[in-house]
């Protein structure tokens, strides 16, 4: 597990059944290339979070296959229609194989 | 209350009886220069020293020591003393002759050609330079105005408020936390906001290691955001949390009484408040009627207001183009507008313009990093040519390299500036 | 070996980059070239233009930091190819039911100027595409 991985996920204040939601997400993470070159003239290995993926009860939104060429701190936009109250599961997965997840739960208004 | 002259005139209880026109210059052209910075204090030192006394020069700056804001982060960082930064007049007055006055300029009036003082002078001009740095924009940040800034410093201006940060910083509790609005673009000293950051995170790391450190930022993103949030992974991982226009970092307010900072809603107690809010420029330029907005629009060639050739504007208040608003612009542009003004006053011969800047900023110990252009005078503006930047993961003897590089510069700007 | 704009950064502290960017990055470095992983997202399938938005700025300060978007109404699946990169696949977005706006928003690093690419399957097979030229400067202290 990589160090001071932290997940940040911003959602509408107040949702309701049927509204289509902005997702915004972002994790920190140094997202090492591969392509560096380090002080010793050595290349510092890939490690990166290569996959991200968004799930509402259990059924996917969005999944990513991710490159190193996304910057650091990946940052995910997109969007969401909410059939209804429930649990949104947000997955990041490393190079490292950790696996990082956060949830929020989406109650109506 | 607005002053102008006449309002100034007509208060009998002024202690000053009459009016009287400080610059006696015996038909010598006479320069005033408004502000001793980095724009400021070289005009006037390069105009004094290169007409050979063919010109008069008064210098007016409100304060006896000069603090310079660049640099300032590093003295917060621990690695100067407030006196490293600090630099008097004296210098400017003796060799060079130049009419050092400490005083505020008030008002200024272009038709008259004349610049009141705060402490009742008055003096003619023939060129009027500029050099005011910022002022902040009222209401920039909800719940924070400049009564405020004992308990939520900005330390944007170098001095007693950069002292009163530093002890903020040393007397957090353990745990705490410091909190940083960042400004809006366009400001002064665009990596400012993030090598003090670096500079507060290396100061707790040592003293305070589970202390935490927010930024609410109304950007998406900041000057050397790479190089940033590299260094802050290698050298305080976890400590600094920066939250940017997509998470809300721009929906900010501050409750100075309570100490907290509410960030898109979500209310957090902080320890420290380190408010930096929207700039504009000093407020003399506004007084004078050379603003257009919260900026001064100048010529490239020569940094003369576009609403008055005989008035110039430098560094941080104008807005000219492509450079970033710093002391290396302000040093850079004082010089061409120098030769530009002798060169009217007195006839002596005008160069083309070389205008560069470089930003340095310190990341942690031995760890420095550098980002520059330079640029050329069109008719439209000062326009970028070509630029650098540090890269990341460069060697540690590099990055030491950068920031020695960055003390020469200092060295030398100061020197410029103060002789 | 080609030398990059990055190689070309190194050779001292403070020396000026110029504008003249090599045709390619150093492709040996990836597995994939820009032509395969174009052709493994087309397969066999027909390719237009349109139908697809790629939103990126025309000039790019920070080459470490590029806002882009895809907007492909409809899409099953998109993909943002950047040639130029040694990687030249960024990113591969399914969209489930549930994503009834096919748009997604993420931030991507440039290596040097290029055309960024953006292509979009449709659920009939057919693939859209949209191109984007991004000139990417250094510098400048913004």
């Amino acid at each position: 597990m990589a160090d001071g991985v932290k997940p940040r996920i911003k959602l509408p204040k107040t949702i309701s059944a049927g509204d289509t939601i902005t997702v915004k997400t972002l994790i920190t993470h140094r997202m090492e290339s591969g392509q560096r070159v380090n002080a010793l003239g050595l290349r510092v290995p890939r490690s990166i979070i290569h996959r991200f993926h968004c799930a509402f009860e259990g059924e996917t939104v969005v999944d990513m296959a991710v490159g190193p060429g996304v910057s650091t701190n990946p940052f995910f936009e997109f969007q969401f229609r909410v059939p209804g109250p429930g649990g949104l599961v947000f997955s990041w997965y490393d190079d490292d194989g950790a696996i990082y997840t956060e949830r929020r739960d989406i109650a109506l208004s | 209350m607005t002053w102008n002259r006449r309002t100034f005139l007509g208060t009998g209880a002024a202690v000053v009886a009459a009016p009287h026109v400080l610059a006696e210059g015996q038909g010598k052209p006479r320069v005033v220069v408004i502000g001793g910075g980095a724009g400021g204090a070289t005009a006037a030192r390069y105009i004094a020293k290169d007409s050979e006394g063919m010109i008069d020069v008064t210098l007016i700056e409100p304060t006896r020591t000069y603090f310079s804001c660049f640099f300032s982060n590093l003295y917060l960082g621990g690695f100067k003393a407030i006196d490293d930064i600090g630099h008097t007049y004296g210098a400017l007055a003796a060799a060079h002759g130049i009419n050092v006055v400490h005083d505020w300029a008030v008002d200024v009036d272009r038709a008259g050609r004349t610049v009141t003082l705060a402490g009742g002078g008055v003096l003619g001009y023939d060129k009027l330079i500029l050099s005011p740095g910022i002022d902040f924009v009222d209401g920039a940040v909800e719940g924070w105005d400049i009564s405020a800034q004992n308990r939520m410093p900005h330390a944007y201006k170098a001095g007693s408020q950069t002292e009163l940060l530093k002890a903020q910083i040393a007397a957090m509790p353990e745990g705490g936390t410091y909190a940083m609005v960042a400004p809006p673009n366009p400001y002064r000293c665009p990596p400012g906001p993030y090598e003090r950051i670096s500079m507060v995170a290396h100061v707790l790391k040592a003293s305070n290691p589970t202390a935490k450190i927010i930024v609410a930022d109304p950007k998406p993103k900041f000057s050397k955001m790479a190089l940033f949030e590299e260094g802050w992974a290698n050298h305080y991982p976890g400590m600094i949390d920066w939250i940017g226009e997509e998470f809300g970092g721009g929906n900010v307010s501050v409750d100075p009484g309570a100490m907290t900072l509410t960030i898109d809603g979500d209310e957090t107690a902080v320890d420290v408040c380190n408010v930096i809010p929207a700039m504009k420029a000093g407020r003399i330029a506004e007084i004078a009627g050379v603003t257009d907005g919260n900026w001064a629009p100048v010529n490239a060639a020569d940094m003369s207001s576009k609403a008055d050739p005989d008035v110039h504007v430098l560094g941080d208040a104008s807005q000219q183009g492509d450079m970033p608003k710093s002391a290396f612009s302000a040093n850079s542009q004082a010089k061409a507008c120098a030769n530009a003004v002798r060169g009217a006053l007195t006839g002596s011969k005008v160069f083309s313009p070389r205008y560069s800047n470089t930003c340095w900023s310190l990341i942690a110990a031995g760890d420095g990093v550098k980002v520059g252009a330079t640029y050329e005078a069109t008719e439209e503006k000062i326009a970028r040519v070509d630029g650098f930047i540090s890269q990341p993961g460069e060697s540690a003897e590099l990055r030491q390299a950068t920031y020695e590089e960055s003390e020469g510069w200092y060295a030398g700007i100061i020197a410029d500036m103060f002789g | 070996m080609s030398v990059t704009r990055r190689d070309a950064m190194r050779v001292g502290a403070g020396a000026l980059a110029g504008f003249a960017m090599p045709a390619r990055a150093q492709h040996a470095q990836s597995e994939i070239t820009p032509e395969q992983a174009i052709a493994a997202f087309v397969g066999d399938g027909p390719v237009s233009d349109g139908g697809v938005t790629l939103t990126l700025p025309d000039l790019a300060e920070d080459g470490y930091r590029v806002a882009v978007e895809i907007d492909a109404p409809g899409a099953a699946e998109v993909v943002l190819i950047a040639p130029g990169n040694p990687v030249p696949q960024v990113l591969a977005v399914t969209f489930g039911p549930m994503a009834v706006v096919q748009r997604v928003s993420t931030r991507m690093r440039l290596d040097q100027t290029q055309e960024v690419l953006a292509l979009a399957r449709m659920p009939d097979g057919r693939v859209r595409r949209a191109t984007r030229q991004v000139d990417v400067v250094v510098g400048g202290c913004a």
